[in-house]
């Protein structure tokens, strides 16, 4: 026998969700522990009656999960909707949801809420800051404020809808992910030119002419050295072994080196 | 060469950061910005501190812990960068030495962080066996001292014990270590965007990378006028993509009918 869950509880959960999502974050199981925070006063009421059925419960809850934490709001709501339905008997159903659905979920997040938007709303911001303009900043933070609203209902979602919207809107997910990427790319290919900078002091005498290296290089392809720089970064990050921190150093090193060359400046 | 105030405040600061980094996520977008401001405020140099922030923010686009990866945090190299540019009065030349080193060592930090959240972890699930939940709850609740306090403790160890020292090693810096890290603020955006593309559909969509290169490079559009050409082509292809789809589905469903015949 299962138990309804209570508004009041419901809504503890998603407030606790968002106010401490990848809370305990650990190598081993990532946000599991933040998913046991969030759900567990959904699941005491769940369970009752049944203290078995709670540890069985809270243990599945502390089962490896990582996915973007906003996207975590649907798939969170869901679950329990899951469980508050079936009781002990759709413990493993609510966990293999939240295992399903993490991995997709984290992809539209991530290009949805986090990289296109961060990128675009970002470099305005600071764009306007290093001219001394604090609006563009500013606009970010309405921007963060409205997104909890929508984060708000994200969770109101997941639990009326279930698994139901999920699974009936899953191309409409895909295309969206899809055609987001797609304006995400050229925003990166647009941030790459303008944002990645690097340059040669070199110059060449010939005879009485003197050749900047740099204005050759600009006749070839403008910005042709960030582009190198950018692209052999994306091949060094596809090397094993190699990860963005110890490229962030490697860059650091050559960096000080071709300044003391004065090969790059 | 720090008032109290000021330790305490930029210290209560990192730590606001920090847990909203992580947990609320409520100042997301042009996070090392929001930085740059109030640590600019605290320290009484708004301009400076906007500028700052503006420049590690263009370091830091696109460069985002996806997949529970560990990246640099520009946020502490804005906070520890501010405190010394307006402190040694060598603006952002200051603040590129001190606060890109310390963003680079944010990666070790957040390493360190996730490492000790096991300990946290394996407490709270220990009390799941004598259902003492009280206890479990706040075993999880401890776990973000290590992420959340590691970054405090940076720009509180910095500020107190480190502003002699730095003002030492900033004098004594030779001018290529200067231009170097310069060199490196340059480049370094170059990081946030390789690890987007590694994560986005590169090889299928590559075309639309060369366009945006292109908007910028030869026709300088400023980046609004960018972004509106690229969502004017994503809800083109998104139609696409539903039509493509619904033609699927529509062909499933007269094979069905063919089945029933």
């Amino acid at each position: 026998m299962s138990n309804k869950i209570t508004r009041k509880t419901l809504n503890k959960s998603r407030n606790r969700w968002m106010t401490t999502a990848q809370i305990c974050f650990n190598y081993e199981t990532m946000q599991s522990a933040s998913v046991v925070y969030a759900l567990g006063p959904s699941l005491e009421e769940i369970h009752r009656n049944d203290d078995e059925a709670l540890k069985e419960s809270l243990k599945s809850g502390f089962r490896f999960f990582n996915t973007q934490p906003w996207m975590g709001n649907v798939i969170l709501s869901s679950s329990l909707a899951i469980e508050e339905e079936g009781g002990r008997a759709s413990i493993e159903a609510a966990s293999a949801i939240r295992t399903s659905l993490m991995g997709p979920f984290a992809g539209l997040g991530d290009s949805l809420f986090f990289v296109l938007p961060k990128t675009v709303f970002g470099a305005i911001a600071a764009y306007m800051a290093i001219e001394g303009n604090p609006v563009g900043v500013g606009l970010c933070a309405i921007i963060g404020v409205v997104m909890v609203v929508i984060r708000y209902n994200l969770w109101n979602i997941g639990y009326k809808q279930g698994v139901k919207f999920i699974t009936s809107s899953q191309s409409k997910l895909t295309s969206l992910t899809d055609a987001a990427s797609v304006m995400g790319l050229i925003v990166v290919g647009a941030l790459i030119a303008s944002n990645v900078k690097l340059s040669t002091p070199i110059s060449f005498t010939v005879g009485e002419s003197v050749t900047a290296v740099q204005d050759v290089l600009n006749k070839i392809l403008p910005n042709l050295l960030p582009v190198a720089a950018t692209a052999i970064t994306y091949w060094a990050l596809g090397k094993k072994k190699m990860t963005s921190a110890r490229i962030v150093w490697i860059i650091i090193a050559i960096s000080i080196v071709a300044a003391y060359f004065k090969i790059f400046g | 060469m720090f008032t109290l105030a000021q330790i305490i405040l930029m210290t209560l600061l990192m730590l606001f950061i920090a847990y909203d980094l992580y947990h609320t996520q409520i100042f997301v977008y042009g996070r090392a910005v929001f930085c740059g401001l109030l640590a600019g405020i605290i320290m009484n140099n708004v301009t400076l501190g906007l500028l700052i922030g503006g420049t590690m923010e263009l370091m830091s686009l696109g460069v985002g812990g996806y997949g529970g990866s560990s990246v640099p945090n520009y946020n502490i190299g804005t906070i520890v960068g501010v405190a010394f540019a307006v402190s040694t009065n060598k603006g952002i030349d200051a603040a590129l030495a001190v606060g890109i080193p310390v963003a680079a060592l944010g990666v070790q930090l957040d390493v360190l962080g996730k490492m000790a959240g096991s300990f946290f972890y394996h407490k709270a699930l220990k009390a799941v066996d004598s259902l003492q939940l009280k206890k479990m709850y706040h075993w999880i609740l401890l776990g973000t001292i290590p992420r959340v306090a590691f970054a405090g403790l940076v720009v509180l160890l910095a500020m107190t014990a480190g502003a002699t020292a730095i003002q030492t090693i900033l004098n004594a810096l030779p001018a290529f270590i200067t231009s170097g890290l310069n060199i490196a603020g340059g480049v370094l955006p170059a990081v946030g965007f390789a690890i987007l593309l590694r994560y986005m559909p590169l090889k299928k969509h590559y075309i639309f990378v060369i366009l945006g290169f292109i908007l910028t490079s030869y026709l300088s559009l400023p980046m609004i006028a960018v972004a509106l050409l690229g969502f004017i082509i994503a809800v083109t292809i998104y139609n696409k993509n539903e039509e493509n789809s619904k033609q699927v589905s529509a062909a499933d469903t007269q094979g069905g009918d063919d089945y029933d015949e």
